[in-house]
C-alpha cells in the first residue's frame, strides 16, 4: 500500500492587507511532511501557526509559494484534508449521528457506507448518545464527535487547530491518548497547532516551533523517544527545556 | 446548582398558598359581571329592544371556566397551567364588564362609536353567515399571499445572504420596495394583474416578502464563518451548505421574518380587500364602517384579531417543532 498525505510547503508567505497596511501572517516557510506523520506546530500566538494550517485546508491560499499534497497542488478545500477547530463547531441543529455523517452525506456516499457512522461512534466511545444534540454534551465529548466527523471522509491529512485547548487538564490528558490510538490505527498524516509544548512532545513525530515577526519556521526537531511516551522521564524533559528555550530565547511578550 | 434548586422549590411552595385565589380570580370576574348586568337596569336614554346576549355570553363563559377550575383542581398540571393565565383572564372579564357598565348601564360614552356589547354580539347572531363567508374569502386570501409571500422571501432572501453579487443588486431594491404602504399600490397592482384577486394576493404577499427576505438575508449573515469552514472542509458542496448549513442555521431569525410578515399581511388585509373582492373580513370593515355601522365594525375587528391570533399560534406550533435543537442554546 502506497502511503498517502504527505505535505510539502515550498516558500510559502502569506500576506493581509487591511486598511493599507500589509500584515505579514506568515513568510517563506518550507516544511516536508511525511506520509503518515504526526506534526505539531508549536509558538507564541502570532506566530502564523493557525494561518500554516487554514493554507493546508485550502480556506485560503499563500500569497507566494505552493503547498503540495502528494505532489498535487493544494487549491481549495477538500475532504481529503480534515480540520478540527478548538471550539467543535457541532451543527446544533443535528443529532450526533447526523453530525457524524455529514461529510458521507455531503459526498452523496452515505447510502453505501451508512455502517461506517456507527464505526465512528464506537471509535471516539459515543456509542449511546447517536441522539443527543451536541449541547447536551461536555466538551471533551463534543471535541470527540468533532474527530470523528473529520475521520469519517478518511481525510489523507487531518489538521487540528488547537483541538484540546478548552478542555480541562484531565480530559486533555485522556484526549490526547486517544487521539494517539486513532493515529495509530489510521495512519492518517496529523497536524496540530498547540501552544502546549508537553502536549506537542508527547504526540509528535516532529514539532515544528514558529516564532513571530516575522512570522516563520525556527527550527524543526525531530522527536526520536520511543512510544508510548512517559512525561516523566528526563528525555522528555530535556527536550521540553530546549523547546521552551528556543521560544523564550526569541522573546514571548 | 443547589441554591438554584431550594429557590425553586420555595417558589413552588409560595405559589400553592397563593393558588387558591388566583385560580378562582376568572370566576369571580366572571360572575361579578353577570350579577351586576342583571341586576343594574339599563340606561332610560338607551332605546334598544332588550337582548340576553351578553348574559348569555357570560353565563356561557363562566359554564366553561367554571369546569376548568373545578377540573384543575383535580390536575395539578393544568391547575399551574390555568392559573398562571387566570389574572389575565380575569383582567379580561373585568374589562367587558366595566365597558357594559359605562356604555349600556350608565350611558357614559357615545352610543353610536362605543355600542355596548349586546349590540356588538348581535352582529354575530344576524351576519353570521355573512361573516362565516367573509372569514372563508379572507382566509383564503392570506393563506395563498403568505404562501408566495414566504417563499419569495425566503429565495430573495437567501440569495442576498449568501451572493454578494444579488445583495448588490437585489439589496437597494428591496430597500426601495419594501417600506412602499400597501394603498401605494394598488394602482400599479390592478393594472399589471388580470384579477382583483391575483392583485390583492400580489399586496398580501408583498407584505409578507419583505419582512422575511430581510430576516432570512441576515440570519444567513450572521452565521458563524467557521460552521462553513467546517462543511467545505467536510466536502460539502455550495448548494449543499445553503441547505443544510445556511437554512437550519438562519431559521430562528427567519422565523421571525415570518412573525412580522403574517402581523404585516393582517396590516395590508384591509386594504387588499378593497380591489373588488366580494366577500373579506377588510372588506366588511371597510364597508360597515362607511355606514357608519360601528357595532359590524367592532365585530369585524374582533373577528380579525381572533383570525390573527389563529395564525401566529399555529405558526408558533411549527416553530417549536423547527427549532427543538434551539431549547438550550438560544431564549426566545
Amino acid at each position: 500500500m502506497v502511503k498517502t498525505g504527505e505535505i510539502k510547503a515550498k516558500d510559502i508567505s502569506k500576506i493581509f492587507t487591511s486598511n493599507d497596511e500589509d500584515v505579514i501572517a506568515l513568510s517563506k516557510v518550507s516544511v516536508d511532511i511525511e506520509a503518515g506523520e504526526f506534526v505539531s506546530l508549536v509558538g507564541p500566538s502570532g506566530c502564523g501557526k493557525t494561518t500554516f494550517l487554514r493554507l493546508i485546508a485550502g480556506l485560503d491560499s499563500p500569497t507566494s509559494g505552493k503547498i503540495l499534497l502528494d505532489e498535487e497542488e493544494i487549491i481549495g478545500t477538500s475532504y481529503e484534508r480534515g480540520l478540527v477547530f478548538q471550539s467543535a463547531k457541532l451543527f446544533p441543529w443535528m443529532n450526533i449521528h447526523e453530525n457524524i455523517a455529514f461529510g458521507l452525506k455531503a459526498r452523496g456516499i452515505y447510502k453505501e457506507n451508512k455502517s461506517e457512522v456507527s464505526e465512528f461512534i464506537d471509535l471516539v466511545g459515543l456509542k449511546g448518545f447517536e441522539k443527543s444534540l451536541p449541547h447536551h454534551l461536555s466538551g471533551g465529548m463534543q471535541q470527540r464527535v468533532s474527530l470523528a466527523r473529520a475521520l469519517i471522509n478518511h481525510p489523507k491529512v487531518l489538521l487540528m487547530d488547537e483541538p484540546l485547548g478548552a478542555l480541562d487538564a484531565l480530559t486533555r490528558v485522556n484526549m490526547q491518548d486517544e487521539i494517539l490510538k486513532i493515529w495509530q490505527t489510521r495512519n492518517t498524516t496529523m497536524m496540530m497547532v498547540t501552544h502546549d509544548v508537553e502536549e506537542a512532545i508527547y504526540l509528535s513525530d516532529k514539532v515544528i516551533v514558529m516564532t513571530p515577526r516575522p512570522a516563520k519556521v525556527e527550527t524543526i526537531i525531530d522527536v526520536e523517544l520511543k512510544r508510548p511516551r512517559d512525561r516523566d522521564t528526563k528525555d522528555f524533559i530535556d527536550l521540553k527545556n530546549k523547546i521552551l528555550k528556543i521560544l523564550d530565547f526569541k522573546g514571548i511578550d | 446548582m443547589e441554591s438554584c434548586e431550594t429557590l425553586t422549590k420555595d417558589n413552588v411552595t409560595t405559589r400553592n398558598t397563593k393558588l387558591e385565589l388566583t385560580t378562582w380570580l376568572p370566576m369571580i370576574s366572571i360572575v361579578t359581571a353577570l350579577i351586576l348586568n342583571v341586576m343594574i337596569p339599563i340606561n332610560d336614554n338607551i332605546l334598544f329592544k332588550k337582548l340576553h346576549l351578553f348574559t348569555m355570553f357570560l353565563s356561557a363563559s363562566a359554564l366553561i371556566f367554571g369546569t376548568i377550575t373545578v377540573v384543575s383542581l383535580f390536575n395539578e398540571r393544568l391547575r399551574e397551567k390555568y392559573t398562571y393565565k387566570s389574572p389575565f383572564i380575569a383582567g379580561m372579564f373585568l374589562f367587558f364588564n366595566i365597558y357594559n357598565l359605562v356604555t349600556l348601564k350608565y350611558n357614559l360614552l357615545p352610543e353610536i362609536y362605543f355600542p355596548f356589547p349586546d349590540k356588538i354580539l348581535n352582529v354575530f347572531v344576524t351576519d353570521y353567515a355573512f361573516l362565516a363567508k367573509s372569514f372563508l374569502y379572507s382566509t383564503r386570501l392570506q393563506v395563498l399571499g403568505m404562501f408566495f409571500g414566504i417563499v419569495f422571501g425566503v429565495i430573495t432572501g437567501i440569495s442576498v445572504g449568501w451572493s454578494r453579487r444579488a445583495s448588490y443588486w437585489i439589496n437597494p431594491l428591496i430597500k426601495l420596495v419594501g417600506p412602499i404602504p400597501a394603498t401605494a399600490w394598488i394602482p400599479i397592482a390592478l393594472i399589471a394583474f388580470p384579477s382583483s384577486l391575483s392583485a390583492s394576493v400580489f399586496m398580501i404577499s408583498l407584505s409578507v416578502w419583505f419582512p422575511t427576505t430581510i430576516l432570512t438575508s441576515s440570519g444567513i449573515q450572521n452565521i458563524e464563518k467557521s460552521y462553513f469552514e467546517v462543511a467545505s472542509t467536510l466536502g460539502a458542496s455550495s448548494r449543499y451548505q445553503i441547505l443544510k448549513i445556511a437554512l437550519p442555521a438562519a431559521m430562528p431569525s427567519m422565523f421571525v421574518g415570518f412573525f412580522n410578515g403574517i402581523c404585516a399581511s393582517f396590516l395590508t388585509l384591509m386594504t387588499a380587500e378593497m380591489l373588488g373582492v366580494k366577500y373579506g373580513i377588510g372588506w366588511y370593515i371597510n364597508w360597515q364602517r362607511e355606514i357608519m355601522s360601528y357595532p359590524n365594525v367592532y365585530a369585524g375587528l374582533i373577528m380579525i384579531a381572533i383570525f390573527c391570533s389563529i395564525f401566529v399560534a399555529l405558526l408558533f406550533k411549527i416553530r417549536d417543532k423547527a427549532l427543538i435543537w434551539q431549547k438550550g442554546v438560544i431564549k426566545w
